[in-house]
């Protein structure tokens, strides 16, 4: 983009008018050009904005960025040539030994290790191959506890975002409602909720085998960008582009929508956030198109809400969605 | 420090720099005082240093910073008692739930990036943008007050918010888009 030509109005102009020491020749041309086109508003209204927040500065105490930095720089900065004496070695070795033996004690006990999360929050597990997994909210991964030694098995129940390091002498294997999903390091999204009736993988990066678990050998090949989906009833499975980034946003909040029907947006904020909504009939059709990259839910619902004319309660935990509806 | 700790190190002094000053008075909104406020911010970063190798740098942190402040700041308050009585607390608690915790945080962040800006101008320029914003001074008085010409004045004032301006442009942008669509916010 020429920014050279959307300054029209030089910048010492804008000033002036901002600083009240415009005359009204000027002012109407500031105003000209601000109803000229809608880029040169979005300009003046952020330049605006500065302006007006730099008046309530003054009374903020300033704070020296450097020395801050220079205090946490020396905070993480661990301290050069320190002597450690014979008797701090035997301490640490002590219990080092008491450390390995409660671990061996506690992995005695439990054939399995499982992690799992409530119903609003998404944890990130790293598992001992150095795999990490987002898991979405009600979601549980179970792995035996020879997990990276003698095998790369788990067990998925919901929905987890997998960042699968490389090993191509043990393949990573998750087994998620009756499908099987094998890989040997890529990042993809697994979605397997008992209540649903699909388990979908999406596929970030890499390679992805998809299988029905009774029948490991007739794998589907999912590559980058495609989304494979076990029908568990038909126990099938089909693959299509993965063209909806909405399938991720729990992971990564990039949402966007285009025509979507305000129902089907809920669901996926309901992914997405972990809250819950209960929606009128009168304005679950109201389609929406609008991208929101890492916004928070309450920055979305107002986005929703100013430009869908809804009212928007939140009620013991339930947002209430009512309005008065849309044009077809 | 092998390489891929440099960069990671230079990650982070970025994400320092960008939200350290919007953090602190956020938590001071909580806390009131500064001391406090910075320890607590400080103490956040320690704790993403120690998770570097899983703290993904390339995402939008925003939120996380400032609901991990907050939570530092509630349990802080809790731990030294500063309220008289729970209520004042539960108050302070509640509002996570309602709008004005993003909100909070939006003005925190937009003050904490503006004030660096301008900590940031040259000297000159500084001044003059301060005597006319902080402290309300007309073009003629500023010229007056440092004898130099009301044209100079008008040069630093406009040269301030360019290069502001430029500093701030793609958070300014972001910010714009989101503030034309609620105009019922701030």
């Amino acid at each position: 983009m020429d920014t050279e030509n959307k300054h029209i109005v030089p910048i010492e102009l804008i000033t002036r008018f901002l600083a009240n020491e415009a005359s009204v020749n000027e002012r109407t041309q500031v105003e000209d050009w601000r109803s000229a086109a809608s880029e040169n508003e979005k300009e003046f209204q952020s330049i605006r904005k500065l302006w007006n927040v730099s008046a309530t500065l003054g009374k903020k105490e300033e704070i020296d960025i450097d020395k801050e930095w220079q205090i946490m720089d020396k905070a993480i900065t661990p301290a050069k040539g320190r002597v450690i004496s014979l008797a701090r070695v035997i301490q640490i070795a002590a219990s080092l030994l008491i450390l390995v033996t409660l671990s061996f004690l506690v992995i005695q006990q439990s054939k399995t290790i499982s992690q799992k999360t409530a119903v609003a929050e998404v944890t990130q597990v790293t598992l001992p191959d150095g795999s990490i997994i987002n898991l979405n909210a009600n979601s549980k991964i179970t792995y035996g506890k020879d997990f990276g030694t003698a095998n790369r098995e788990i067990t998925l129940k919901g929905e987890g975002f997998f960042e699968v390091v490389s090993n191509k002498n043990m393949p990573f294997i998750i087994s998620a409602q009756g499908a099987t999903i094998q890989v040997l390091g890529t990042q993809f999204n697994v979605k397997a909720y008992k209540n649903q009736e699909e388990v979908k993988v999406t596929v970030i990066e890499g390679v992805v085998e998809l299988s029905e678990a009774k029948q490991p050998t007739k794998k589907t090949v999912l590559l980058a960008g495609e989304t494979g989906i076990y029908m568990k009833k038909k126990k099938a499975i089909k693959k299509k582009p993965s063209n909806d980034l909405n399938d991720i946003s729990w992971k990564t909040k990039y949402l966007s929508f285009e025509n979507t029907p305000l129902n089907q947006v809920i669901d996926i904020l309901n992914n997405t956030y972990h809250k819950d909504f209960v929606v009128d009939n009168k304005v679950k059709d109201c389609k929406v198109t609008v991208a929101f990259r890492d916004k928070d839910l309450a920055s979305v619902l107002k986005v929703l809400k100013s430009t869908l004319e809804l009212h928007i309660t939140l009620n013991n935990q339930v947002f209430y969605i009512t309005g008065e509806g849309c044009q077809k | 420090m092998t390489t891929a700790d440099t960069i990671l190190k230079q990650k982070f002094e970025e994400l320092f720099r960008n939200h350290f000053t919007g953090l602190c008075y956020f938590a001071q909104k909580y806390l009131g005082d500064m001391d406090s406020s910075k320890d607590i911010v400080h103490a956040v970063f320690v704790k993403i240093w120690e998770n570097r190798h899983e703290f993904e740098f390339e995402k939008p942190a925003k939120s996380y910073l400032f609901t991990s402040v907050y939570n530092r700041s509630m349990n802080f308050i809790r731990d030294h008692k500063k309220f008289a009585d729970a209520e004042d607390f539960d108050a302070h608690a509640a509002s996570l739930e309602t709008g004005e915790f993003y909100d909070s945080m939006e003005v925190a962040e937009l003050e904490g990036r503006i004030k660096q800006a301008i900590a940031k101008l040259p000297e000159k320029c500084r001044e003059v943008f301060e005597l006319n914003r902080f402290e309300g001074k007309k073009y003629a008085e500023i010229a007056a007050h440092l004898n130099i010409s009301i044209k100079t004045v008008e040069n630093q004032m406009s040269k301030a918010l360019k290069v502001m301006r430029e500093e701030l442009k793609d958070y300014l942008y972001i910010f714009i888009l989101f503030i034309l669509k609620n105009n019922d916010f701030m």
